[in-house]
């Protein structure tokens, strides 16, 4: 072992160093090539998680069951819960459906409806559990004596950039005046304050109204369509399930953050799949690269492979020596596209976000992902050196050494 | 009377290939060798010289007839104690040196000790003490390609006799060297015999290098014609 390790660097740091260096930088590239993929993935899942739990459902949140409208005891539930020490704030909403109407022209001529959601919120309470105020891009946040006033997100007013949505308003701005549409059939007219965008497009596609001009359109007191929590940390969210289970308030539905990322798990799965095939590849081609710089290593060292089966030394030890050089350039390909990855390409993108359509997205290394890279890698490497070995170190003396 | 450390009997090696007809290059050859002896084989090119060393110093297997070192039948070994027997027993030098390009002066004559697991510590002072022994002090650190070819052949002796073994094999040692280089390698092998008692098989055409050998056995035709 010991010689086949001294084989291997003395080979090395004598041998060509520009091939050596041309092998590490190719085997550098494929992986941080495998490990930026990822690394995207990652980040692209992450920002959707955040976008869910800043801007929609936070770490926690209580709906009614099916067929149930409302949530009775929400005063309850909200007094209860927010003095357990992982709660850092609730608030209570309420949501309804109806048609948002832009009459373009306010002559009844060109008018442009959108059905979307319609949230009612206390704006000073909603603050603090919903980021909604520092995505404001036109107008302003919601004051606590508003009436009349809403703020509507950017793909449903239309002609804020692009959108996930085929319709929208056509073009409404902070200043207009919009008639919604209600469920119960009253119709209102409001003025729209600010319009919004945080990247999570269910958000974006909704309008957000005062708790009192909702609760004077459905003659709704204290009742909520949903209450959010915000936690000291994501992973208490079970913990905090299971104490609103056993304070009987089990009869709601109680949802953690993961459970509500359908969307984002169903991409999830195909980037995992897709992340799968990629390091598959990745590796074939670094374990390619391997077999073919030990294959034509080996061919031209025959002689000396029969020189040392000569002296004595055994096959192993001669194998060996060649799975360590492959291994050393596998490990020292991977360590370089690792640190590249970690300390430049990470580093630059936690600078400069890169503007994806569901957040700013930031490249994000999960060490699953990177541990089963390495892996692979080892493995290719491990089998892409001793194929091209075995074979000849098996042969006769005489044959290696004519 | 000194014992043989090494004998052939009926040693016989045909080479078959597939659409030639044989070639019988060694054909019934017994030969014995004692402790301490420098033995040159000599003959006409093609006489089986070198398939001869080949049998007797296990880097091949005859097709029939029998080889003892020690009286061991080296027939009977498996692949790895042959190897280990190669490390351990004999030592080898060959007409191209069959250095490692890679490898100091230093390090190819320790590859042998390391190959036998001892550390540097263990086996420095053989070492240094060899380099001397076959002149190349103050060149310990020099790459093979640093080296005249008299040199390298002086290296690939010290790295063939690290071990201490008990027979020492050299197939035409001398014969890409110029003569003065060649006088120097074989004095350095005379020595050898001399000082320590090495017992020593050289493959040669050089009818000058009879000098400087104790006997010299001929081939012809893979058999044994004179021993002298
Ligand atoms: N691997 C081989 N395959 C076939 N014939 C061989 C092989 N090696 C040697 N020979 C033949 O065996 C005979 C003896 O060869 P060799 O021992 O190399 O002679 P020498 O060393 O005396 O010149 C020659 O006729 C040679 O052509
Ligand atoms: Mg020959």
């Amino acid at each position: 072992m010991k010689l086949s390790l001294f084989l291997a660097i003395k080979t090395i740091i004598r041998g060509d160093k520009g091939s050596l260096i041309l092998t590490v930088l190719i085997m550098l590239v494929v992986f941080l090539n495998l490990l930026f993929v990822d690394a995207i993935f990652a980040g692209i899942t992450e920002t959707m998680d955040k976008g869910k739990i800043n801007y929609q459902y936070g770490e926690v949140i209580i709906e009614p069951k099916m067929g149930d409208r409302y949530i009775k005891n929400t005063n309850q539930i909200i007094d209860t819960m927010k003095d357990f020490y992982y709660v850092k704030n609730i608030t209570a909403r309420i949501t309804t459906g109806a048609v948002l109407i832009n009459d373009k022209n306010n002559d009844g001529r060109d008018v442009v409806k959108f059905r979307t959601g319609i949230i009612g919120i206390d704006p000073e309470e909603d603050n603090d559990v919903v980021d909604i105020k520092s995505n404001i891009i036109e107008g302003r946040y919601l004051e606590k004596n508003d009436r009349g006033k809403i703020m509507i997100g950017a793909d449903a007013a239309g002609g804020y950039g692009s959108s996930v949505f085929a319709e929208d308003l056509e073009g409404v701005r902070s200043g207009d005046n919009l008639t919604v549409e209600f469920e119960n059939d009253i119709i209102r007219e409001f003025e729209i304050v600010g319009i919004y965008r945080t990247k999570n497009f269910e958000t974006d596609s909704k309008m957000i109204m005062m708790r009192n001009d909702f609760n004077s359109v459905f003659s709704t007191t204290n009742e909520s369509s949903e209450i959010i929590m915000r936690l000291t940390d994501k992973n208490l969210s079970q913990k905090a399930i299971s104490d609103l289970q056993k304070l009987g308030f089990g009869e709601y539905e109680l949802a953690d953050w993961s459970d509500k990322l359908s969307f984002g798990r169903t991409i999830n799965e195909s980037f995992d799949k897709i992340g799968l095939i990629l390091r598959v590849i990745g590796s074939f081609v670094s374990g390619l690269v391997i077999f073919i710089i030990i294959f034509v290593d080996i061919v031209n060292r025959r002689k000396q492979i029969g020189i040392l089966k000569a002296i004595g030394i055994s096959e192993k030890s001669i194998m060996y020596s060649y799975i360590f050089r492959g291994m050393f350039y596998t490990i020292i390909g991977m360590t370089l596209g690792y640190l590249i990855m970690r300390f430049g390409v990470v580093n630059l993108f936690t600078k400069h976000p890169i503007d994806f359509p569901m957040g700013w997205m930031i490249p994000k290394i999960k060490i699953e992902s990177l541990r089963m890279s390495i892996l692979l890698f080892i493995l290719a490497g491990l089998i892409g050196s001793f194929l091209p070995t075995i074979k000849e170190v098996r042969k006769k003396i005489l044959t290696l050494m004519r | 009377m000194k014992e043989y450390i090494l004998k052939s009997k009926d040693l016989v090696k045909t080479y078959k290939a597939e659409s030639q007809s044989p070639v019988f290059a060694l054909r019934g050859v017994n030969a014995e060798f004692k402790k301490g002896e420098f033995v040159a084989l000599m003959g006409r090119s093609g006489s089986g010289k070198s398939t001869f060393l080949h049998q007797l110093a296990l880097l091949d297997r005859p097709t029939s007839g029998q080889v003892k070192i020690n009286n061991t039948d080296v027939a009977k070994l498996s692949e790895n104690e042959r190897a280990k027997f190669r490390l351990q027993v004999l030592g080898y030098v060959f007409q191209d040196y069959a250095l490692i390009p890679e490898l100091s002066l230093y390090e190819n004559i320790a590859l042998p000790m390391m190959a036998l697991g001892f550390s540097r510590k263990k086996y420095d002072a053989d070492v240094q003490e060899i380099i001397k022994r076959v002149g190349l002090n103050g060149r310990k650190n020099n790459l093979p390609s640093e080296l005249s070819g008299g040199e390298q052949q002086r290296v690939s002796i010290a790295r063939a006799i690290v071990n201490k073994p008990e027979i020492l094999f050299a197939d035409e040692p001398t014969a890409n060297l110029d003569s003065e280089a060649a006088s120097v390698v074989l004095e350095v092998m005379r020595e050898l015999v001399d000082k320590y008692n090495q017992t020593i098989i050289m493959v040669t055409h050089e009818p000058d290098d009879k000098k400087y050998v104790d006997r010299v056995i001929w081939l012809k035709d893979g058999v044994i014609s004179e021993e002298r």
